[in-house]
């Protein structure tokens, strides 16, 4: 089965790469600044100020790649295969400040963050994406499993289409691949197997 | 009454990453939860935490909770009640 990569974005202290081109940072720093890429994307989603950094990127990574644009598929038809390092490992650590013995105040709204696969729920509510999902945790991006796995899910027709991707946070340093693959290609449309996601990651 | 009214528009602007709000853009007469500011579930345990953190102020119960936080007077008119009362 051919599938194909018809839309990526990139997102990393380098700064934003998409399928359209780089996107024009003003500052350098301005990758490390959540809420100054909200407004220069022009966001309006005021559930983004409640988020976590991580949640955060994921939101403003799948923005460059939709655009705002409405997916054209079904809800159920759309599958979420992402993967990550430190999972939710910097929100937790900032939980972790809040329960000392002396100055025990457990924020509930960094609690709500403690989990690796939080991001890809957001990114579910954000883009209304109901079909198959799956987060892993790895040391490095590996690209041979979140192939093997999509294209599985789509040779048993249970998707027809899914954002697949890399998406990590840890100190300040976002890492982030998104790629959105469908089964018909467009004049831009790139081959989705491992080369591709490797080449695209660099 | 009134300062207290202003310095809780300010840590619940704050504390609730209330982005492009400011303490005159809250009604303190208006509802929290559901229409008004329309805060959810997670904002209210927050809320509870700002209480306790730096008004050292408990809210006991559940039916307790539904009227403090009814609105930003309603939180103030509790923790004067109470710093009255442990005065």
């Amino acid at each position: 089965m051919d599938l194909f990569v018809t839309k990526y974005c990139r997102l990393s202290s380098k700064g934003i790469n998409t399928h359209k081109g780089g996107v024009n940072l003003p500052l350098n720093d301005m990758v490390y600044d959540p809420q100054a890429l909200y407004t220069l994307l022009q966001l309006s989603y005021p559930k983004f100020f409640k988020m976590d950094t991580l949640c955060k990127y994921g939101i403003l990574a799948g923005e460059c790649l939709f655009e705002r644009n409405p997916l054209s598929y079904t809800s159920s038809e759309i599958g979420i295969i992402l993967s990550g390092q430190h999972g939710s490992l910097d929100t937790d650590e900032q939980f972790q400040q809040t329960l000392q013995p002396d100055n025990f105040f457990p924020s509930p709204a960094l609690f709500v963050y403690t989990l690796s696969n939080i991001v890809m729920g957001e990114l579910c509510i954000r883009y209304k994406i109901k079909g198959e999902n799956l987060f892993t945790v790895s040391a490095t991006p590996d690209y041979d499993l979140l192939c093997q796995y999509t294209t599985a899910l789509f040779l048993q027709k249970r998707i027809n289409a899914c954002l697949v991707g890399w998406i990590d946070y840890y100190q300040r340093q976002p890492d982030i691949l998104l790629v959105w693959v469908e089964t018909t290609s467009d004049t831009n449309a790139l081959p989705f197997n491992y080369n591709t996601l490797t080449s695209l990651y660099i | 009454m009134n300062n207290l009214i202003e310095e809780l528009k300010n840590d619940i602007i704050e504390q609730l990453n209330l982005q492009d709000m400011t303490p005159a853009d809250i009604d303190e007469n208006a509802p929290l939860f559901g229409e008004g500011l329309g805060l959810d579930s997670i904002d209210a345990l927050e809320l509870i935490v700002l209480l306790q953190k730096k008004y050292k102020t408990k809210v006991n119960n559940a039916d307790e909770g539904k009227e403090v936080f009814k609105s930003v007077r309603s939180i103030a008119e509790f923790i004067q009640a109470k710093q009255t009362a442990n005065s």
